[in-house]
Parts: structure tokens; C-alpha cells; sequence
């Protein structure tokens, strides 16, 4: 019985660093936790980068050598965009409805057949030059020269946008360095290539006089400007480094 | 016997096959799930979305980014989106650098495009919704992508969701947005470009870049 009662304290000490130990061990086990959760989070992260990294239109990829005369080039094209086009589209469409504007839309869209048509062959892709032809031909016949687009809407064809610079990159092109080009924007040297090779398939190139030819070309960006006011400027407003951010959304969309 | 024999090993056999087929049907089961999942939980994010900017059309611009930001903030993983933007540079931002960060940078994106929608008729907008994509689990991680057509004016542009489950402490839907493709361009690709630039300049330098961009 003595030996008991002098044993307790020895017991309750022994359970109390017990209780003790147990009660410190979740804690190392939680910082832990936290710390090892945090390392998990980062290599998931760095898993994401690699991803993006692995496909194209990253900035590795983007050459910009010219980088001061195109710099000069979207400050030209920005002001350009801001006191020419801009308050001259405004005012174009609110004189035309855009119902109108549409029909004109799909005008010189119909116009630019023969560069999607020529393109498609060129990179083998007959399959889609035939119904290029098709939507050409049933929105020439029933979609009064093309202002209307049965083909599509009703007919449920897809047309495809194709120019000489995808096809140049399709026969292993690269795409050069970053190239702004003044009134055009942004492109590269192949695109630049390729617009100027388009442009012996481009019908409102042959028009004549000149002067007739530019008030084409001129309606064309015009009218096609108005469908798009307020994205360049929301564009602009989200961006830190505008310039950077239209280089990139160029880059990658001319995959 | 020998029956009995043929029996126990046609047993044997279905036993294994069952259990060596059995994760390619839960797989292609799972999938569907997961589409299903994902694409209704978009939709219902868009439609709260659309619904949202709808109702507060006649409200200040204030009061509707805010409407638009909480609703969104619910949504998305900002802090992956934001890691995401900054890249390495990430690394740099201490806590409280990141969570002002994240703060700032979610405003700017919702100002911008609340500007962009602000007088807009909403009901001229409609959204198409194509089938998701399930995309690689990273470290368990499901994600999928969702792609849809954003219809305003007759005008289509390609919008794509890219998502991934996270269980959300505050009870949120589980599916997170942690980024947004517009036309083939993901958003958090183009900041990561555009902070390149920012490469040799401080956190600090950088939050109060956003700052500057918020208060004009």
C-alpha cells in the first residue's frame, strides 16, 4: 500500500508528460502540413507554367529585334486609332443600320474567296476549298452577290479563313520577328509576306483608278472597325503594357 | 471435378478481368460526370453573370462592378489566376503583397470589363455552350476545360473556361476558373507577358502600377 501511494506521483508524472507529448505532437504535424501543403501548391503551379510553356505563343518563341520602329509604329496606330478611324466609324454607324453594315461585312468577305479558295489548295486541304467553292457559289446566287450569307446560316456550311502567311507557315515558315506595320497593326514578316502575295488575289486590288480602289479598302476598315469599338480600349484599360499584350494576343493567334 | 475445376477458374477469371477492366469503365464513366459537372456549373456561373449585369444596368458603374466581382470572386481561384499572371515574379510578392495584389488586380479586370458591358442590352447577349474538355489531373487535380461561344450584336466570339476542383473552405462551388481564353488568347499567358517587362522592378512597384491604373 506504501509502495502504491508512492508510486501514484511517479505514475501521474509519467502520464502527464504523456498527455503532454501527445498534446505537442499535432502541432509540429500541423506546421508541417501547412508547409508541405504550400510545396504541393507551388509544384502544381510550376506544373501549370511548364504546361503553358509547352504550348505555342509563349514569349520565348517571340523575336522582337525591331522592337523600337515597331514601338513607333503602335504609338502611330494608336493615335491613328483614336482621332481617325474611331470617330469616323462612330459616326458611320449611326448613320447605317446595322443590318446594312452587316450586308457590307459580308460583302468584301465574299470578296476575299479567292484567297481563302487559293490557300486551301495550296496546303492540301481540298476537302474544304470545295465547299469554300460552295458557300461562294450559293451565296452568289441566293445571297444577292454575297451580301447575305444563306450558305452558312442556312445551309449550315462553315467557312474557313485562310491567307498565304498560315500556308507559308504550313510549309514549315517560320514566322519571323515581330513586324507593326503602319494602318495594318500588328503582323510579322511572314504575315507581311503573305499580305503582299494576297494581294494578287485580292479583287478591290485591281479596281481603278486608285482613288476608287483606296475609298474601298477605306469603307472595308471602316465598317469593319465599327462592329469592334470599345474592345481595343477595354484591351488597353486591363493591360499594364499594352503593347506587350497585343504583341502576344498576335502571336498566338496566328498559330 | 472437372467442372467444378472450370467453374472455379471461370470465376478466377471474371474476377480478374472485372478488376483489370473495371478503371477503364469508371474512367469513361467519371469523365462524363465531370463534363456534365462542369459544363453546369459554368452555365450557371455565365447565366448569374448575364442575369447580374442585366439587372444592374441602371445602377452606377460602382455598384455593378461590385455585384460582378463578388459573384466572380466566388468562382474563381484568383490566387492561381494571380500566381499564374506574375509567373516567377510570384516568388518575389510576401503574404501581404499577394493578397493586395490579388485585391488590386481582380478590380482592375472587373472595372475594365464592366466598362466594356456598362449600356450594353444584355438581352441581345447569349452564350453557347460546346462540350468540356477533360484535361490532364495534374498532382490529383481534376481540370477541364469548357468552351463556349459568346453571341453579342451577331458578332461570336470564342470564350473558353479553364477550370479545376478545389473544394472551397466557404462552401463555394468546387469548380474554380483559374483562367480565361478569349480567341486562343489566355488571359493569364498575356499578363505574363506583359510583366516580363517588370522583371527587375519590386513587388511594391508593381501593386502600385495597378493602383495608379485603378484610381484614373
Amino acid at each position: 500500500m506504501k509502495l502504491l501511494s508512492k508510486q501514484i506521483p511517479a505514475y501521474s508524472f509519467c502520464l502527464g508528460i504523456l498527455v503532454l507529448a501527445f498534446l505537442c505532437l499535432p502541432l509540429p504535424c500541423l506546421a508541417q502540413d501547412q508547409d508541405q501543403k504550400q510545396e504541393e501548391y507551388q509544384d502544381f503551379m510550376e506544373d501549370l507554367l511548364e504546361e503553358y510553356d509547352t504550348q505555342s505563343g509563349t514569349s520565348d518563341e517571340i523575336s522582337d529585334p525591331l522592337y523600337h520602329f515597331n514601338h513607333a509604329m503602335y504609338v502611330f496606330n494608336d493615335t491613328l486609332y483614336f482621332y481617325g478611324l474611331k470617330p469616323v466609324a462612330m459616326t458611320y454607324n449611326a448613320v447605317l443600320p446595322q443590318m446594312c453594315r452587316r450586308g457590307i461585312s459580308h460583302f468584301f468577305y465574299h470578296l476575299m474567296f479567292p484567297v481563302r479558295f487559293v490557300n486551301q489548295i495550296l496546303q492540301g486541304d481540298l476537302c474544304q476549298a470545295k465547299q469554300e467553292m460552295d458557300i461562294f457559289l450559293v451565296n452568289t446566287v441566293a445571297g444577292f452577290l454575297g451580301f447575305a450569307q444563306p450558305a452558312q446560316n442556312n445551309f449550315g456550311l462553315v467557312s474557313q479563313k485562310q491567307d498565304l502567311g498560315k500556308t507559308l507557315g504550313r510549309w514549315g515558315m517560320g514566322k519571323g520577328c515581330y513586324l507593326v506595320l503602319p494602318v495594318l497593326g500588328p503582323s510579322s514578316v511572314r504575315d507581311a509576306i503573305g499580305q503582299a502575295g494576297d494581294l494578287f488575289l485580292t479583287p478591290v486590288h485591281y479596281l481603278s483608278p486608285w482613288h476608287v480602289r483606296l475609298e474601298a479598302q477605306g469603307l472595308d476598315k471602316i465598317n469593319e472597325a465599327g462592329f469592334h469599338i470599345g474592345d481595343y480600349e477595354a484591351l488597353k484599360a486591363a493591360a499594364l503594357d499594352p503593347y506587350a499584350a497585343l504583341r502576344n494576343a498576335f502571336y498566338v493567334q496566328q498559330k | 471435378m472437372k467442372i467444378t475445376g472450370y467453374f472455379v477458374s471461370a470465376i478466377i477469371m471474371a474476377f480478374v478481368f472485372t478488376t483489370l477492366a473495371g478503371p477503364g469503365y469508371v474512367l469513361a464513366a467519371d469523365e462524363t460526370a465531370i463534363t456534365a459537372e462542369v459544363k453546369q456549373e459554368t452555365k450557371k456561373f455565365v447565366d448569374d453573370m448575364i442575369a447580374l449585369a442585366a439587372q444592374e444596368q441602371d445602377s452606377s458603374s460602382g455598384s455593378m462592378e461590385d455585384k460582378l466581382h463578388d459573384r466572380a470572386m466566388k468562382q474563381f481561384d484568383f490566387r492561381t489566376f494571380s500566381m499564374l499572371s506574375l509567373g516567377k515574379k510570384y516568388q518575389e510578392f510576401s503574404k501581404d503583397q499577394r493578397s493586395q495584389f490579388e485585391q488590386d488586380f481582380s478590380r482592375l479586370i472587373a472595372r475594365t470589363y464592366v466598362s466594356r458591358i456598362k449600356g450594353q442590352d444584355m438581352g441581345q447577349v447569349s452564350v453557347e455552350f460546346l462540350a468540356p474538355v477533360v484535361l490532364k489531373s495534374r498532382r490529383d487535380v481534376l481540370r477541364a476545360d469548357v468552351p463556349t461561344n459568346l453571341i453579342h450584336d451577331g458578332i461570336s466570339t470564342p470564350v473558353t473556361y479553364r477550370m479545376m476542383k478545389r473544394e472551397d473552405p466557404k462552401n463555394n462551388p468546387p469548380w474554380k476558373i483559374y483562367d480565361v481564353i478569349i480567341e486562343g488568347v489566355s488571359m493569364t499567358a498575356n499578363y505574363r507577358e506583359q510583366f516580363r517587362n517588370y522583371i527587375s522592378e519590386s513587388p511594391e512597384k508593381i501593386i502600385a502600377d495597378i493602383q495608379e491604373k485603378l484610381a484614373r
